[in-house]
């Protein structure tokens, strides 16, 4: 049975979009930096009390120098993945966590003395330092707080229960049986919400549609021109039509490519006659979360190379993985990876320098491992090429991220601390979520399951 | 795409990195304390001649080798940009790694035997390896039929004279013996726990390895990922520590191109963890277990610690042999988890072995879905491997090795267990890696809360918790939520193996 002192949960809902992903960038007194960070990780903030938040960070982005070499100030970082729209999620912060938001708050710029202190004007200052995010990935995609506890709290069931007897010689379609008796029957209402299965998964082919439609209307009416070359008596210059609708992009592309490739090879001269960077060591790191925790926030902040080419590929390449995400990563893995819930790309400081906040399973020791694997390898080298002192590249997608130990000493150097971290489920890895929300497909009624789902539905189990 | 066998510079190389030494069943490690550096670096020097390198033909008969800690080095001279050179992990060493290894709670270093913070610091380790000094077929298999006692006495005589000859040479040496560890053959290979230990081996693709045989492409694995100075898996030079050239005015060293000379050559990073094995606290475990009704039932405990380690007591994988054991099949490992057995349901997830060495399945799951594949699974394992030179020390809870024997002797309560020894190139990405990421990992490959049955740490935050293990089963999976700790750490240390090269660096004493 699960422990009776479980904290009450929200109650069961279905998601409708994805969830939010509030950034905002504070600027830090110049002197508070220090007292900033050690009230942080003396007093955690109480995000557990504000929606529904999934993971939420704040942490101090340490002063450091743009692509430039211009001096950048620290800032202060609060990232919140949570349910529903940015806007409420802050509104209740200001309401339900006024005081909390004001002792760190105090710590910045800008913020009003005590007297003025207002809920409106702490909302409208907050709102005026949020960043809109550049790429958000959702692991678990499409599912609430609330779906997430509320099926580990079915699976926790479950095992109890299958725990408590002796199984051996009973036939597949009875062990399914006697479980939906239970969870259903003798449980009363508590897991009522799981007779309806979960909603489907994304179509990826609509969501790329819908996206991408005038890549299909430019398509289908170079298409059409052909067939119509072929078909009808059109002339055959209608061609052209075509050919360029596809030759321009194609050439541009072509171009764009050469020109970051002459870049790359510049950037790469300069890269080995540095007597520092390359000898730049994997471990000088500053102290790392606990390993044993099971999973671990990840913030890393890069300074964007100078030059218009640079920050032009860098937005391109950032599109280009946010419409990943959108239509492609929805199943729980983002290039190769999957161990990642949250992950988001922003450009903060206006533009010159570039985070990358993960919240991930495990620990850097598995996290390094799996960036630089082969799959995952190209699209990350072509993001964080753009940023100073990324190994080598060519062609922006080679090389990079497969030189192992000197893209470990490129993130070492990256990494910032994370002050303070929420995690609404410790225990539950990427993994675990997406078998919960199977094996809660499975135990619906309305599910049919022949032999081989039976039997690959016990193994969830 | 395979890449060319490297050559390797066999008279450079420690030949315990080539070398198992299956032909030298008497083994002595010394753990040693530098007292005195200058004449440490005497007796070192003295100790050269004997050190046994990759081509060696002493080797038949003997073997030495001496590899150092950080603070050993430290001890020995070496300036502290050179030290700086040294990876992170080993400037730290094991026991400050405690909590990525999961030596917590009964296996902290506070209460390990050597090498705690509480210890006299470690400085060296010399490995003595010895036969039986009249067989003179070389390459004669050691006789596994021969009853066990007479082949150690056999074997004792030989490492008698070498312990005697090496500590001749060590005397008035400036070295101190803060433990003197004994090792023992036991029957058939076995571990104390009665598996046959030590199978799965990478190997080097090397040319020129003595001992060619049909090796299967899956255990090919690059030099690198062994040995310093040559390319690792990810088709690089791994990570070297380096001397610059003022330091090494006689040229001893090998020269980069960057200029500076390079220390690590040759050498290897050597893991040493004294495990103590809790033989009938296990099998009890078992035999209760797989009771049934409050009758013990043999085969369901057999079955029962054959789920838990990942092969049966000869050896044979449970992909193969999913039912009983089969002695035919002991040793084999030519075999994959993808296709026969992607759920674990002969081969559990969480076994022992299939952690500690995942082959071709990294996430369980249809293989249609797989990610990542067979291919990519099996690339990846690659980057994790480890070269085991273990072996058992302590008498046999009962000479027979059999469950049924262990069961009936009782707890003893004696110290017996394995002195794990493994060679690897990058410490963190492979050594660390498989002890955090694999072993104590309770989501490895999908799991929800289990950590390695027979090795792993089930308590890290020293709750009182008891480990989980889940064997997937027809209809449902069979799990067991009280597993206890079999295996506890009694010291252990990082060191490093130096080429021969290196090692008449560090005995020159050079600043």
């Amino acid at each position: 049975m699960e422990p009776a002192s479980a904290p009450p949960l929200p109650p069961y809902a279905d998601a409708t979009a994805t969830p939010g992903a509030l950034t905002v960038q504070l600027p830090v007194r110049p002197d508070a930096e220090q007292a900033l960070g050690a009230y942080l990780r003396a007093h955690p903030f109480p995000f557990a009390r504000i929606g529904a938040v999934h993971y939420a960070r704040w942490a101090i982005l340490p002063r450091g120098e743009d692509g430039a070499g211009y001096p950048v100030p620290a800032t202060l970082l609060l990232a919140v993945n949570h349910d529903g729209a940015t806007d409420g999620w802050l509104a209740a912060a200001v309401d339900e966590a006024a005081e909390a938001l004001d002792a760190r708050l105090a710590f910045c710029e800008g913020y009003p003395p005590p007297p003025e202190r207002t809920p409106a004007r702490r909302l409208a200052y907050l709102q005026a330092h949020a960043l809109p995010h550049d790429v958000f990935y959702v692991g678990a995609h499409r599912r609430t707080l609330a779906q997430i506890l509320h099926e580990a709290r079915l699976h926790a069931a479950i095992q109890d229960f299958v725990d408590g007897r002796d199984w051996r010689g009973t036939e597949p379609a009875e062990v399914r049986r006697a479980i939906q008796h239970y969870v259903f029957e003798e449980r009363g209402d508590a897991f009522a919400w799981a007779r309806t299965p979960p909603p489907p998964p994304v179509n990826r082919l609509r969501c790329f549609a819908r996206r991408f439609w005038w890549v299909l209307v430019g398509a289908g009416f170079a298409l059409a021109i052909v067939l119509a070359v072929l078909f009808t008596r059109l002339a055959l210059g209608w061609l052209l039509v075509p050919a360029v609708i596809a030759g321009l992009p194609l050439v541009a592309a072509l171009a764009a490519l050469l020109v970051v490739r002459v870049k790359e090879a510049r950037e790469n001269w300069a890269f080995r006659t540095d007597p520092v960077l390359p000898y730049r060591r994997a471990d000088d790191y500053p102290e790392r979360p606990d390993p044993r925790q099971p999973q671990t926030p990840l913030t890393h902040v890069a300074a964007v190379r100078p030059g218009r080419i640079r920050h032009a590929t860098l937005r391109f390449v950032l599109w280009g993985v946010e419409a990943m995400c959108r239509c492609r990563y929805t199943r729980g893995m983002i290039a190769g990876i999957r161990t990642i819930h949250f992950a988001r790309w922003v450009r903060v400081d206006g533009g010159r320098r570039l985070i990358f906040l993960s919240n991930f399973d495990g620990s850097w020791i598995n996290y390094l491992a799996e960036t630089s694997d082969d799959l995952a390898a190209g699209p990350l080298t072509a993001l964080w090429s753009n940023t100073e002192g990324f190994p080598p590249t060519r062609w922006l997608f080679h090389d990079g991220a497969r030189d192992v130990d000197r893209f470990a000493a490129w993130t070492a150097a990256g990494e910032a601390l994370t002050q303070d971290w929420y995690c609404a489920y410790p225990a539950l890895s990427l993994f675990n979520i997406d078998n919960n929300t199977a094996l809660r497909h499975g135990l619906s009624p309305e599910v049919d399951l022949d032999d081989d789902g039976l039997r690959l539905w016990l193994r969830r189990i | 795409m395979r890449r060319k066998p490297e050559t390797l510079d066999l008279d450079d190389i420690q030949g315990l990195i080539l070398r198992g030494y299956g032909g030298l069943p008497a083994a002595h490690y010394l753990i040693l304390h530098i007292a005195d550096p200058v004449r440490a670096r005497h007796g070192l020097r003295g100790l050269l001649p004997r050190i046994t390198d990759g081509y060696s033909d002493d080797a038949r008969r003997q073997a030495v080798h001496v590899a150092f800690t950080y603070s050993g080095l430290e001890r020995l001279g070496l300036n502290t940009k050179t030290l700086r050179s040294f990876p992170r992990p080993f400037r730290e060493g094991m026991a400050r790694r405690n909590l990525l290894l999961g030596d917590c709670g009964a296996s902290a270093p506070e209460r390990w035997r050597w090498g705690g913070p509480q210890d006299k610091e470690v400085h060296a380790l010399l490995l003595l390896f010895a036969r039986e000094p009249d067989l003179t077929h070389p390459a004669a298999p050691h006789p596994t039929d021969d009853p066990n006692a007479s082949l150690a006495e056999l074997a004792e005589r030989g490492k008698q004279d070498l312990i005697h000859a090496v500590r001749h040479r060590l005397q008035d040496s400036g070295l101190e013996v803060l433990e003197a560890l004994d090792t023992r053959t036991l029957i058939e290979r076995k571990e104390h726990f009665g598996f046959h230990d030590g199978i799965a081996q990478p190997m080097l693709h090397a040319r020129r390895l003595t001992g060619k045989r049909h090796v299967h492409e899956d255990n090919l694995v690059a030099p690198g990922e062994f040995i310093l100075g040559y390319r690792n898996e990810y088709g690089r030079l791994p990570d070297s520590p380096t001397v610059s050239a003022v330091h090494d005015p006689l040229g001893l060293l090998p020269r980069r191109s960057d200029g500076r000379h390079d220390l690590g050559r040759n050498g290897s990073y050597l893991v040493f963890r004294q495990l103590r094995q809790d033989v009938h606290a296990f099998w009890r475990f078992v035999d209760e277990c797989a009771a049934r009704d409050g009758a013990a039932d043999p085969a369901a405990r057999d079955r029962l610690a054959a789920k838990m380690v990942g092969r049966w007591p000869s050896g044979a994988p449970l992909v193969l042999a999913p039912d009983a054991d089969d002695p035919a099949l002991g040793g084999r490992d030519d075999f994959g988890y993808h296709d026969a057995d992607p759920y674990g349901e002969r081969c559990p997830i969480a076994a022992h072995v299939r952690r500690t060495n995942p082959r071709d399945v990294m996430q369980p799951g249809p293989a249609r879905y797989a990610v990542p594949g067979k291919k990519d699974s099996t690339r990846q394992a690659k980057r994790h491997r480890l070269l085991r030179r273990g072996r058992a020390y302590g008498d046999p809870l009962h000479p027979a090795m059999t469950p049924d024997a262990f069961l009936r002797a009782g707890d003893d309560g004696a110290e017996r267990g394995l002195h794990f020894l493994c060679l690897n190139a990058n410490l963190t990405r492979q050594f660390e890696f498989v002890q955090h990421t694999w072993i104590n990992n309770t989501k490895f490959g999908g799991l929800y809360d289990a950590a390695d049955p027979i090795v792993g740490t089930h308590d890290p935050h020293g709750e009182g918790r008891l480990g989980i293990f889940c064997a997937p089963d027809a209809p449902v999976r069979q799990r067991l939520c009280d597993v206890p700790t079999f295996v506890t750490m009694r010291g252990g240390a990082y060191f490093f193996l130096p080429g021969i090269r290196a090692l008449r660096y560090l005995a020159a004493g050079l600043p």
